[in-house]
């Protein structure tokens, strides 16, 4: 049996695996590039190309895959790689935050997972990621890294296909379907461009009506992708906590786990979205040092839970951030004109140009606009609001979404109280609280004293 | 209640903020001026309105600035109060600062000056003026107090 001393190769699918991302990446232009080209000799041109270069990617995939080796030694998982200028990466075990896995469709194929050690404060680059190994050396490499082995969960929550569904219809992968939804268009655009002679769908279209199709076509299409997307992200997720550790797993074509101690979460947001908020639904999210660079996907702990059971289910999943019941301490009444005025200028600001272009009717935006940032002002006047409830501190904020931070005291990493003179006028104060992962909570127009009292409790002294 | 930082910055800092001052103001005059020359409707207003509010600056702004600064160490909490318009008071637990350095420029040379720098999980704070052995006193008391284990 090889010691955990021993330097080990990833798994020879690596060799694919890592091919096959690199050509992907590429597939997308060599597409665009071969259908607008179609017919011509540059098009055979482009693929012999292409199949060279795949060959060529494919030797220097397996030179990588030989050049890369790692081993746990002297209390250190050590990281070999680089064909041209080899280089070491080491992590400490004791500084090895979570161990999360992939399991993508490609791997299954050939019964490996990607593993990927997140280590505080570092970005995608600096984590160590194993690419292609089997599932008992997995298990093995969790266990060289001190990561206990799974028992039953004390509490499981999961996500049925329900919840599922109501979280993609919900969910705010709008903007990244919107992006998607663009770059097919951009794609189509261009090719039925040059396939026209220069004439686009864009420039194709007289009416208002027809406008007004194409974009309704757009928005409907890329709501459709961010549904779809947020299917695949979510399908069959769950989250656990055995013992120490919280486990999540979730993906339906990419299979990824998440394990890592709960001391090493700092808090957690609940998220409570446009289309959320109104039907009294939520997301949570993990702040942790480890995962404070990543997107909002991988730092998910629930994609969606009743607002009202929210703080339950986190005291199940987490209860080291139990927070007993109980009110905030919002802004005074006297900072509702601060938290309204903004939005009512800008309101009145964007609205007054349909009215100075148009005129006539045009007009009639400007107090809708103004009314509109009247109600998100009101709106963020009304989510405001900080507590500190035992070891944890609440602070609570609404622009888009209304976010609510639970955070342990002793985990902030820096807290402020800013004010600017006309806020020192009326007796009022920002407070921000910040965690490890750079992420904040932000509380704006609260009572000056009531700021100065939660700043007084965050002192090293007051929490002894 | 914790009681205000009353450690000032030396005044070496507010002529190194006035000159930095000086040069940015001096910059946007010049390219004011260029605008306005190609654009012949904008002089001589451009750079007269340019000249006029960047001397308001130079002469408030790095004096409101200076007096505003103030810093307190103690045996728990880096404590820091700044801005000209948005006063800002923020408080670093000793225990979260993970390192610290001192940094020195060329221009910072010139005044005899170096910036503390101490980097939490979440970023850094910064102590932007402070001569050589003040900085370095301060960073080995940080150092000091950061012998206890963290459980970051």
């Amino acid at each position: 049996m090889t010691s955990d001393a021993a330097p080990r190769h990833l798994h020879k699918a690596a060799i694919v695996v890592d091919e096959l991302r690199s050509s992907l990446k590429l597939l997308g232009s060599i597409v665009v590039l071969a259908v607008v080209n179609s017919g011509s000799g540059l098009m055979l041109v482009l693929l012999a190309t292409t199949a060279a270069g795949i060959v060529a990617g494919t030797l220097f995939a397996h030179r990588r895959w030989k050049a890369t080796t790692y081993w746990v030694d002297d209390g250190a998982l050590h990281y070999r790689s680089g064909i041209f200028t080899p280089d070491t990466k080491l992590v400490p075990l004791a500084r090895v935050q979570s161990v999360d896995t992939t399991n993508a469709v490609l791997q299954r194929l050939f019964g490996v997972l990607e593993l990927r050690v997140q280590v505080a404060g570092a970005s995608d680059e600096e984590e160590i990621v194993l690419s292609a190994v089997t599932y008992e050396e997995a298990a093995r490499l969790r266990r060289a890294l001190g990561q206990p082995e799974p028992a039953p969960p004390d509490a499981i929550v999961r996500l049925g296909v329900r919840g599922l569904l109501l979280s993609a219809l919900t969910g705010p992968q709008i903007a990244a379907g919107m992006s998607g939804i663009a770059a097919v268009y951009g794609l189509f655009d261009r090719v039925i461009n040059v396939q026209k002679d220069g004439e686009g769908l864009l420039q194709g279209l007289h009416t208002t009506g027809e406008i007004v199709l194409v974009v309704a076509g757009l928005l409907t299409g890329g709501y459709l992708v961010s549904f779809a997307a947020g299917v695949v992200l979510f399908a069959g997720f769950e989250a656990e906590r055995d013992g120490a550790i919280l486990r999540v797993r979730r993906g339906l074509l990419s299979r990824r786990a998440l394990s890592m101690p709960v001391a090493r979460i700092d808090g957690v947001v609940i998220v409570e979205g446009l289309l959320r908020g109104p039907l009294g639904l939520a997301s949570l999210q993990i702040e942790s040092v480890s995962h404070g660079r990543e997107d909002d996907v991988v730092k998910t702990l629930l994609p969606l839970v009743r607002r009202r059971e929210a703080e339950a289910v986190i005291a199940r999943l987490l209860p080291a951030l139990t927070v007993a019941p109980g009110p905030l301490q919002g802004a005074p009444r006297r900072a509702l004109r601060r938290f309204a005025l903004r939005p009512i200028l800008a309101g009145a600001v964007v609205g007054a140009a349909p009215g100075i272009a148009l005129g006539g009717p045009g007009w009639l935006v400007l107090p809708a606009l103004a009314a509109a940032g009247a109600a998100y002002g009101v709106r963020a006047y009304r989510a405001t609001g900080v507590r500190v409830a035992g070891d944890i501190v609440v602070v609570r904020e609404a622009r888009r979404a209304r976010r609510t931070l639970l955070v342990r005291r002793r985990r902030l990493q820096e807290h402020a109280v800013e004010h600017t003179p006309l806020q020192a006028r009326a007796q009022l104060a920002d407070v921000r609280v910040t965690v490890g992962s750079g992420g904040e909570g932000r509380a704006r127009h609260i009572d000056r004293a009531t700021a100065d009292a939660l700043s007084g409790a965050l002192r090293p002294r007051a929490l002894a | 209640m914790r009681p205000e930082p009353t450690e000032p910055l030396p005044p070496e800092t507010l002529r190194m903020w006035f000159w930095s001052a000086v040069i940015a103001v001096a910059v946007l005059v010049a390219g004011a001026l260029v605008l306005a020359a190609s654009v012949g409707a904008l002089m001589p207003w451009l750079p007269l309105g340019v000249a006029v509010a960047g001397a308001a600056y130079v002469a408030l702004v790095p004096r409101v600035r200076l007096r505003r600064w103030r810093w307190r160490l103690d045996d728990e909490e880096l404590d820091i109060v700044h801005g000209v318009w948005r006063v800002q008071r923020t408080i670093v637990p000793v225990t979260r600062i993970q390192h610290v350095s001192v940094q020195r420029t060329g221009w910072s040379d010139r005044f005899g000056l170096v910036s503390l720098h101490a980097y939490t999980a979440a970023g850094e704070t910064d102590i932007p003026g402070l001569r050589r052995p003040q900085a370095d006193e301060l960073r080995d008391r940080i150092l000091a107090q950061l012998r206890t284990p963290d459980d970051l």
